[in-house]
């Protein structure tokens, strides 16, 4: 069980280590952590097969994180079809990019993912800008709760906890930036805030969430 | 001109929205060219990146409809090298975020369809983005976005100016104002015009209909 944290007092120093971590080694610390491991190899074996060329290796990345891939999509463009067209790019593209992974510096998954997130953000944002033509669309509504996110794995429990230790100033704007693709200034626009604190809260907060997450022992690297 | 300091500080401050994907096209690009150059900012975007990418973890599964495979698979060209309609797909974000950043957008965006792909094509290649404020009671606001060779002026919420008045853009060297075009309409206003390299502050003044050879009243809306 993960022992409540103190918030306020972990981040520059988690923050302070891992950055000493990256000059000194280039590759941050590694601690064990187990079955997804098994996984993260058969999929960064994948996308280098896509990267060499490999057809057959798209299909069989697809099938593994697929289905989390049409979840983030869906949830950060908060409609099913335009996060099936989300993914639908961004495998495309995964396909022209595959040759700058490097399996040395993060897994296949999160690289992915971060092409899918990059991709449902671009739709939902050209939706957004023509949905506006019709009349103001409002801004979405704040999102849920992280906890009705779900979760499946120990290390999603970590960074779920993790991001309820997050001030809830630092939680909001990096859950209306990461999962309503909101831009930094929609976000100082939705909290009624000036556009230089949110842009603080989603650096801070992510800083933050590094160090809250770094603190039990997860690593950041490839498997 | 900026400072290298107070850019680099700038650029600093967006890297969190940065790694969220939460910067404009624009911002995003200013700050991809200042990675390549600064190792500092490089080492704590790639820190950053990875903490945001690890929030991809919260959602669940979603079940796949059977055929989306076979679209992507439909979708992925014979060759790498074949196509880019993805750079189509990001002009096009490009300007859907310059008009989401600007606020609402009015029915005009339809009337303006047939110039938007030069609009879109300034602001893609944009290298400077230079917003006005209005001055002093003034109710518009605006953009102007910095290529080689153009520029892309974006107003909005612009009063009439006025029985045989128009509004004039003026780029400003040294405090000496040089006249970029001279603009009608009112309301959401979207102008390319050609674009000189030369400038380091701009306003926007009303004047006789037709432009003035140098402004004649008090700036309506002034860069910040």
């Amino acid at each position: 069980m993960i022992r409540a944290l103190h918030a306020e007092r972990l981040p520059a120093r988690a923050w302070r280590r891992s950055v000493q971590a990256l000059q000194t080694s280039g590759t941050p610390p590694k601690t064990e952590y187990s079955r997804t491991n098994m996984a993260a190899d058969r999929e960064s074996e994948l996308l280098q097969r896509v990267a060499a060329g490999d057809r057959s290796a798209v299909r069989s990345l697809f099938d593994s994180i697929g289905p989390q891939a049409l979840a983030l999509a869906t949830k950060v463009t908060g409609n099913r079809d335009l996060g099936e067209e989300a993914v639908q790019e961004a495998f495309v593209d995964a396909w022209r990019k595959a040759e700058t992974f490097d399996a040395r510096r993060g897994r296949a998954r999160q690289w992915v993912l971060m092409l899918v997130h990059h991709t449902a953000v671009d739709v939902v944002r050209r939706e957004r800008g023509a949905t506006q033509l019709a009349g103001d669309a409002p801004l979405p509504s704040p999102p849920e709760n992280p906890e009705y996110l779900g979760w499946m794995s120990d290390r999603r429990a970590l960074v779920l906890e993790a991001v309820q230790n997050l001030s809830p100033s630092q939680r909001e704007a990096i859950m209306l930036a990461y999962f309503n693709g909101l831009s930094y200034r929609e976000v100082a626009e939705h909290l009624g805030i000036p556009e230089g604190t949110a842009k603080s809260r989603l650096r801070d907060g992510l800083v933050t969430l590094r160090g809250l997450v770094e603190t039990h022992g997860v690593e950041w690297g490839p498997a | 001109m900026i400072e290298p300091h107070r850019e680099h500080e700038d650029l600093r401050s967006l890297l969190g929205a940065y790694a969220l994907d939460a910067l404009s096209p624009l911002e995003h690009r200013r700050v991809q060219r200042h990675l390549e150059a600064c190792p500092d900012c490089a080492r704590e975007t790639r820190l950053l990146v990875e903490s945001a990418a690890e929030l991809a973890i919260l959602v669940g599964d979603e079940e796949m409809p059977s055929d989306l495979i076979d679209r992507v698979m439909a979708a992925i060209p014979a060759s790498r090298r074949a196509g880019r309609p993805r750079m189509r797909m990001l002009v096009a974000a490009a300007v859907a975020a310059v008009l989401a950043v600007l606020g609402s957008v009015g029915t005009g965006y339809i009337r303006e369809r047939s110039r938007s792909a030069e609009f879109a094509r300034v602001v893609a290649g944009a290298d400077r983005e230079v917003r006005f404020q209005p001055v002093a009671g003034f109710t518009g606001r605006g953009a102007l976005y910095l290529a080689d060779g153009k520029a892309a002026v974006v107003l909005e919420k612009m009063p009439p100016a006025g029985p045989s008045r128009s509004y004039q853009l003026w780029s400003l060297r040294g405090g000496v104002p040089s006249s970029m075009t001279v603009i009608g309409g009112r309301g959401r206003i979207v102008v390319v015009v050609p674009w000189r390299n030369a400038g380091d502050a701009f306003a926007v003044t009303v004047e006789p209909e037709g432009g003035s050879e140098r402004p004649t009243t008090s700036p309506a809306l002034l860069s910040t």
